[in-house]
């Protein structure tokens, strides 16, 4: 039993970095449409300031993750609007490009910039280990489910009780209804992207422990953030959540019980099976079209 | 057009087709140069077929990699183990290679009959990622990470092993396929299509079965990858799992939308900007020279391309064309 | 009726893209990379994009021995220019830099060639043409039968799999031995080379099926990995991955202190994957081994060290930087065997005589249809130093594996 418990801790813990990439990636969809393929590629960049703030500089950990985040801020600002509001009249697929091209951008700018090295980057927290009858729990974990948590409870907060969320949610039903309302509509995309971006960075600070600070360090933990945002439907803040939990756990679960080398076959395969059968996601509201 | 021109164009399309097939040999290129044209044109092949799903029939993929490989694979496989006289074994590998797609695509097919817009794109994704995972598992057809090897096609003892003879098989079955896709689109399917991408319930109203053109759709331009991806076996005569990924996906909807959507010239423009510009980038000097500049600047290209051209370059004469046309509407301004 | 133009208008965009193509052509020389001063190489790898890391540090060990060998002088007179090709990783682009390479540069030799898929898809083109192919940045199998012209250097995963099996029996006396192994080329071959290895030494009882663990390139959780190597209990965990995955793996051992020996591949037999794995797993990494194919002391890679200071300060120095400083090594040392007989059967003549034993690799050797590469590796485990840092020490000699 203890086994098992393991696995599920763990992966929790995974799941919730998968949800907090996916819960930046939602907000961007529901706002303005777009996917955002960068999205990886920018919290990688945002891990790598927290890096050189870290190493090079030697800064206290919370003084670290808190001047990532304010470069977060500045960073998702800046790229929509250089590279997203400019487009802003092209069509969804052409968006997607966009995106693209970015991570091209932002990936030679890093390897450019910090080099091509990988580099151990620290836990939040080190205290030490607690047994829980052979169940081995780190603080960290406990700290990354928690905010992870806490960051969907607030964005939560925010959308639905908050004049901004209000502007958010009126933007994301109809731009021009939204602008005749006197909602400022760019600046509420531009608001989207920069939280997007900072929840991204945090995603990418709390996986770095694990798969060390380099250009590759998201290229999993983004795919799955995908996954995670469709399983749990694009609709609410909830369902990316509960979605990226779903596959931390089954991940392991799979990997444990039935077959590590066709894990990933057995977890993409009930993916496009509970689409199937759950179109848009387990959280998903269906949207009746109008002709 | 008047109908009396019909032979005259056919002419013309005849001689333009001679002239692209022969142009290697009067200008005598460099092979490697060759084997990036060969690509550049098997790579439009599956950006033809990905065009009609996703600019014709508005069904967005983001797994198609995943057809190109199957097909890739089931053509080495048929043409490895199955020997005909006069080499009759590469048609037959060729034709298989499209077809056993076209089944797996009936299949995501049905999927995207409850999916659409972001769900759909990934799910294809999901789709994609676990055929490619496939692939490296199933050792017995795919061989796994050792590789597979096809031999060169020799048909009717016409040995396309050259770069230019490739090179014009290559061309003569984008030119079919090509033509394929034109009439495939003039025709009920085509105009079915469009509707659907227009509107799916405008579309249903009007009598158009969603579950048959989804289908066709998808299936379509999965034997279109499936195709592509055979004659990328026969070219590069070796293929591995890795190449297969979401990676090649995204360039494919990328070639596709930098081409310009729902038009058949923008697949193959769209395969030579995705494939050839980096290749210019590196060259240029200065930024060539510089570690991780090229990759920059072809984001950057990429991005310039969908501000400036949101229609695709294959569709820039037509946008300068408006433009003209708007001016000369324009009541005050005197002449362009 | 609007086809013939439609047609029309497809063929002038081929031709578009041919006359684009056409853009980056350029002179052709006439004799194949020997000039009175100098000698064309060329070489490609992956320099941009995800797998960069690898390639970039590749290129610069190779560029900077390169450099310091035409900076003393070059080879009896000749100095050595290096053509660079970026194949961005891609199988297509790969092939096409071989052929410009031989085809159209018309460089003598080609160099260390990264990435195995590239290198497996241009084993055709390269044997065709018959041109000396020095070093390959990858260890599969089909290397060291490819044919003459063919010289593979660093050792193929599948013998270090089997040296490891070697090792496991006689250094560790394992009597239960798991592998972690990476889903890819590098880890299939290195597990099946430990299979391998065992059956020849009839211990194939120690590993069992369920002693066979996979992960995949991508993994960050490594939780099942852990789970059911520790349930098995074993003497001896063998870590066939590169340095992102193997460290993951490390780090969660040292979760729930599952220390026991370990034994790794020489991909990670560097400096800079001690810097990575070792501040995660403090304890754990101090029951690490490698196996190594080079002699790493601080004598040993002075003139890299040097070289790399003064060329390319700003790459890391790393198996991969050695790597690329051997392959230039090796092409070099072919060149001395071969004076001024510099034709393609002259070069792989003088190669097939070769006995390199003055580089970073102990002994390089070649003769006719012998094509092993580097055979003998050495264990070496890692300590930590007095100042907390940590560092590779050897413990064995060495060693070959005889069937």
């Amino acid at each position: 039993m203890a086994v098992f418990f393991q696995n599920v801790i763990a992966g929790l813990e995974t799941g919730s970095l998968y949800a907090l990439a996916a819960l930046g990636l939602v907000l961007i969809f529901r706002t303005s449409d777009v996917i955002n393929f960068a999205q990886g590629e920018m919290a990688m960049f945002s891990s790598f300031i927290a890096y050189q703030l870290w190493k090079p500089l030697g800064l206290p950990y919370p003084v670290v993750f808190i001047g990532a985040i304010l470069f977060a801020i500045l960073f998702g600002f800046l790229v929509e609007r250089i590279f997203i509001r400019p487009a802003s009249k092209a069509s969804l697929v052409s968006k997607m490009i966009i995106t693209l091209g970015l991570i091209m951008i932002i990936n030679g700018s890093a390897s450019a910039l910090f080099g091509i090295d990988s580099y151990f980057f620290r836990k939040a927290l080190t205290a030490d280990n607690i047994d829980v009858r052979g169940v081995i729990i780190q603080p960290n974990a406990l700290f990354i489910i928690t905010i992870t948590i806490a960051i969907m409870a607030v964005l939560f907060y925010l959308i639905r009780k908050t004049m901004m969320g209000i502007s958010i949610r009126a933007t994301a039903q109809n731009e021009t209804t939204a602008k005749l309302m006197g909602i400022p509509v760019s600046r509420v995309y531009s608001m989207s992207w920069i939280i997007a971006t900072v929840l991204g960075a945090i995603a990418g600070i709390l996986i770095a422990p694990t798969t060390n600070i380099s250009t590759t360090m998201m290229t999993e933990v983004h795919l799955k953030s995908f996954i995670a945002a469709v399983l749990g439907g694009f609709g609410s803040f909830i369902g990316p959540v509960v979605g990226g939990l779903i596959i931390g756990v089954l991940d392991n679960l799979v990997g444990m019980y039935i077959s590590l080398t066709w894990k990933t076959v057995i977890v993409y395969g009930l993916l496009i099976v509970t689409l199937v059968i759950k179109p848009t996601g387990l959280f998903g509201k269906v949207h009746r079209k109008k002709v | 057009m008047k109908k009396s021109k019909i032979n005259n164009k056919k002419l013309l399309a005849f001689i333009a087709i001679l002239l692209v097939a022969i142009l290697p040999l009067i200008f005598n290129f460099k092979r490697g140069t060759m084997t990036m044209l060969n690509t550049v044109i098997i790579y439009a092949i599956i950006a033809i077929g990905f065009n009609i799903l996703l600019g014709y029939a508005g069904q967005i993929s983001l797994g198609h990699a995943a057809f190109m490989g199957i097909g890739a694979y089931v053509s080495a496989f048929v043409s490895n183990h199955l020997t005909l006289p006069l080499g009759l074994h590469f048609i037959v590998a060729i034709l298989l290679s499209g077809l056993v797609p076209l089944v797996v695509g009936l299949l995501l097919g049905l999927v995207a009959l409850r999916l659409e817009g972001h769900y759909l794109a990934i799910a294809t994704l999901g789709f994609g990622v676990a055929i490619q995972q496939v692939f490296k598992e199933w050792i017995g057809f795919t061989n796994g990470y050792s590789g597979m090897r096809a031999d060169p096609i020799e048909i009717f003892n016409i040995s396309f092993r050259s770069r230019e003879m490739y090179f014009v098989l290559s061309v003569l079955v984008l030119v079919l396929l090509s033509i394929f896709a034109y009439n495939l689109l003039r025709s009920k399917t085509g105009r079915a299509l469009v509707a659907m991408r227009d509107s799916e319930h405008a579309a249903q109203a009007m009598g158009i079965s969603l579950f048959k053109y989804k289908l066709v759709a998808f299936a379509v331009s999965a034997f279109y990858a499936g195709v592509a991806g055979s004659l990328y076996m026969h070219l590069i005569r070796f293929t591995m799992p890795d190449q297969w990924g979401v990676m090649l996906s995204l360039n494919l909807l990328a070639m596709v939308v930098i081409g310009g959507l729902a038009s058949i010239e923008g697949g193959i423009v769209g395969a030579a900007f995705i494939i050839i510009i980096p290749e210019i980038i590196k060259g240029i000097p200065v930024i060539g020279e510089i570690r991780s500049l090229p990759y920059i600047f072809t984001g950057v290209s990429m991005i310039l391309v969908i501000m400036f051209f949101p229609y695709g370059l294959a569709k820039i004469g037509a946008q300068i064309k408006q433009l003209i046309r708007n001016k000369n509407r324009a009541p005050k301004n005197n002449e362009v | 009726m609007l086809k013939g133009k439609r047609i029309l208008a497809i063929m002038l965009s081929v031709m578009l893209v041919i006359s684009l193509a056409a853009c980056a052509k350029e002179t052709e020389q006439a004799s194949q990379g020997v000039t009175e001063g100098t000698i064309k190489v060329g070489t490609i790898g992956v320099q941009s994009g995800a797998l960069s890391f690898i390639g970039v540090p590749y290129f610069a060990g190779m560029e900077a021995y390169f450099n310091t060998v035409n900076d003393e002088g070059g080879v009896n007179g000749r100095k050595i220019e290096l053509i660079k090709k970026d194949d961005e990783f891609n199988v297509e682009k790969s092939i096409a830099a071989v052929e410009e390479l031989i085809y159209d540069e018309e460089v003598f030799a080609l160099v260390g060639h990264l990435g195995t898929p590239g290198i497996k898809a241009s084993i055709d083109i390269v044997k065709e043409a018959g041109i000396p192919d020095v070093y390959f940045g990858g260890g599969a199998e089909e290397f060291a039968t490819a044919g003459e012209n063919f010289f593979p250097v660093q050792p193929i995963y599948a013998y270090e799999g089997k040296l490891m099996a070697k090792y496991a029996v006689e250094e560790f006396n394992a009597d239960k031995l798991v592998v972690i192994y990476r889903t890819d080329d590098v880890g299939r071959d290195g597990l099946e080379g430990v299979e391998q290895g065992l059956d020849a030494l009839g211990k194939s009882e120690i590993l069992s099926e369920e002693g066979k663990i996979a992960f995949n390139s991508g993994d960050t959780d490594f939780t099942v990995q852990i789970q059911k190597a520790k349930s098995l209990d074993p003497d001896l965990v063998i870590l066939y991955g590169l340095s992102t995955g193997v460290s993951g793996i490390l780090k969660e051992a040292e979760k729930v202190g599952f220390n026991v020996p370990m034994l790794t591949t020489y991909s990670n037999a560097d400096a800079s994957f001690l810097a990575v794995a070792a501040p995660g797993a403090p304890n754990v990494i101090k029951n690490l081994n490698v196996l190594g194919w080079l002699e790493v002391t601080e004598d040993s890679l002075e003139p890299l060290n040097t070289a790399m200071a003064k060329y390319f300060p700003d790459t890391p120095i790393n198996a991969y930087t050695m790597a690329g400083w051997v392959a230039a090594e090796t092409f070099v040392a072919g060149l001395n065997e071969v004076g001024d007989n510099l034709s393609w059967e002259g070069y792989i003549e003088g190669m097939n005589g070769l006995q390199f034993t003055t580089g970073l690799a102990p002994e390089i050797t070649y003769s006719e249809g012998v094509r092993q590469g580097v055979t003998k590796m050495a264990m070496s485990r890692v300590v930590q130093e007095n100042d907390g840092s940590y560092v590779f020490e050897q413990v064995t000699d060495f060693k070959e594996f005889q069937e």
